[in-house]
């Protein structure tokens, strides 16, 4: 059984200038697998928005075309791929945007990968791994879709146990965690959410928490996807 | 709501390295102290939703030091600075790197930098190599950098130094004494549009809403 919760909010710097909500996210199910990804647009660039929508949606795409013998790399470069089809006719670096995404088959393959800010967290039966970026100097400053190299992707391909856990966060939720509080955070809201029975009160619950947001000017669009598979 | 949710805001540093040698005595310095106090106010008004102004003053005249560590600005009590000895930027720059490159001081999840350097001639320290090194360092090279030479033409050696300082959205600004008042508020101005911006790292284009003499 998987259970979700996912929402983005308009940060407060876009609601004053009028600017829509760049970030985006989608959580599928299929039979044999599940999908989940959010996507930031950089804020500077004039069509974020479209671009990471277009992400979020290269990757479901991507998702329907893997066989069990498509390696990680290839699964990147043909996300980037359906992403720039996708704009096609668009300048590319208006449209700039990171990409995290998970990816979970029937078979037990887990294939999560992340480019540019943000985070996503995995608790695989108590084993637990991130995937940020490394080495990043000030906030704000990130790869991004348009200008991208594979090897600025980071990624994990491998077989997971039952009972996973994930987190996907946009970097306005992520910057605004304390270091080395993003599994508690990811475990309180796993657990909030996991109380709610139907699929709307849990978008809702992380709906309401972005809303509620304490730290103080914090002033990013914010997306936030969790995940709890169970037996 | 989760504990782990940071309880302060990110922040803008700013970072200031001013020339308090003797030569600096008279106007100039007087003029310098009017300057930055009323920037350090501006910013302790900024209204800002998404960042925090800090402030750090690292003056070099005799001697280089931190006059005042990275700190909220509306907390920051402003002492007026005296001018005398000469002029160790080599010292100061590389405390300024120190600063900037220390990511328990400047976290990565704050906003990128503004390093602004006033000075009004060559340095007579052994300046070369900290200088090279905070240019090239992973994030000094990255901060936002302005300059302003105190009575110094194009054609001095002074302001070759500062032309290679300042970061490429910006110029050498050049005046006298009064000329350090518009600076300050060119400064002031750049960085409050920043703190409002939907991306506080991009440096806003306001030079036509000023009237410096800009090289």
């Amino acid at each position: 059984m998987l259970t979700y919760g996912g929402a983005s909010k308009t940060g407060k710097t876009h609601l004053l200038t009028g600017c829509p909500n760049q970030d985006a996210w989608v959580v599928a199910r299929a039979k044999t697998m599940y999908v989940a990804a959010v996507s930031d647009g950089l804020g500077s660039r004039e069509n974020s928005q479209v671009g990471s929508k277009a992400a979020v949606r290269s990757v479901l795409t991507a998702s329907r075309m893997i066989v069990p013998a498509t390696g990680g790399a290839d699964i990147i470069r043909l996300v980037h791929a359906i992403w720039r089809v996708r704009l096609s006719g668009l300048d590319v670096r208006a449209c700039a945007c990171t990409c995290l995404f998970a990816i979970r088959f029937g078979t037990g393959r887990l294939f999560a990968a992340a480019l540019g800010d943000g985070v996503i967290t995995i608790d695989s039966g108590g084993k637990r791994e991130t995937l940020e970026l490394n080495g990043k100097d000030f906030a704000n400053s990130t790869d991004a879709m348009d200008t991208c190299k594979p090897q600025d992707w980071r990624y994990r391909d491998e077989q997971a146990s039952g009972g996973l856990k994930l987190m996907l966060a946009t970097d306005g939720v992520s910057d605004d965690i304390e270091e080395g509080g993003l599994f508690d955070f990811a475990e309180f809201v796993i657990n909030e959410v996991a109380k709610r029975v139907e699929q709307r009160g849990r978008n809702g619950y992380v709906k309401k928490l972005l809303n509620r947001w304490t730290r103080p000017k914090s002033g990013d669009d914010k997306t936030l996807i969790v995940i709890k598979e169970s037996a | 709501m989760p504990d782990s949710i940071k309880k302060s805001a990110k922040t803008l540093p700013v970072i200031l390295m001013l020339d308090v040698s003797g030569s600096m005595e008279g106007e100039p310095i007087h003029t310098l102290n009017e300057s930055v106090k009323e920037m350090l106010e501006a910013f302790s008004k900024d209204e800002s939703v998404i960042a925090e102004i800090k402030a750090a003053v690292v003056t070099f005249g005799g001697d280089a030091k931190m006059m005042y560590p990275l700190t909220n600005a509306n907390e920051l009590k402003w002492t007026d600075m005296s001018a005398c000895g000469g002029t160790p930027l080599g010292s100061a720059i590389s405390i300024v790197e120190g600063l900037v490159e220390d990511k328990e001081k400047i976290p990565s999840n704050a906003y990128r930098p503004a390093v602004v350097l006033v000075s009004d001639g060559v340095p007579t320290d052994d300046w070369r190599s900290n200088f090279d090194s905070f240019l090239n360092a992973p994030r000094t090279s990255k901060c936002h950098r302005l300059a302003l030479g105190v009575n110094m033409t194009e054609g001095d050696p002074a302001y070759r130094m500062l032309s290679e300082f300042v970061s490429k959205e910006e110029k050498v600004f050049l005046g006298d004494a009064k000329e350090i008042v518009k600076f300050f508020k060119y400064v002031t101005m750049s960085v409050g549009t920043r703190t409002k911006s939907v991306n506080p790292n991009i440096v806003p284009n306001i030079s036509g809403e000023s009237d410096f003499d800009v090289c």
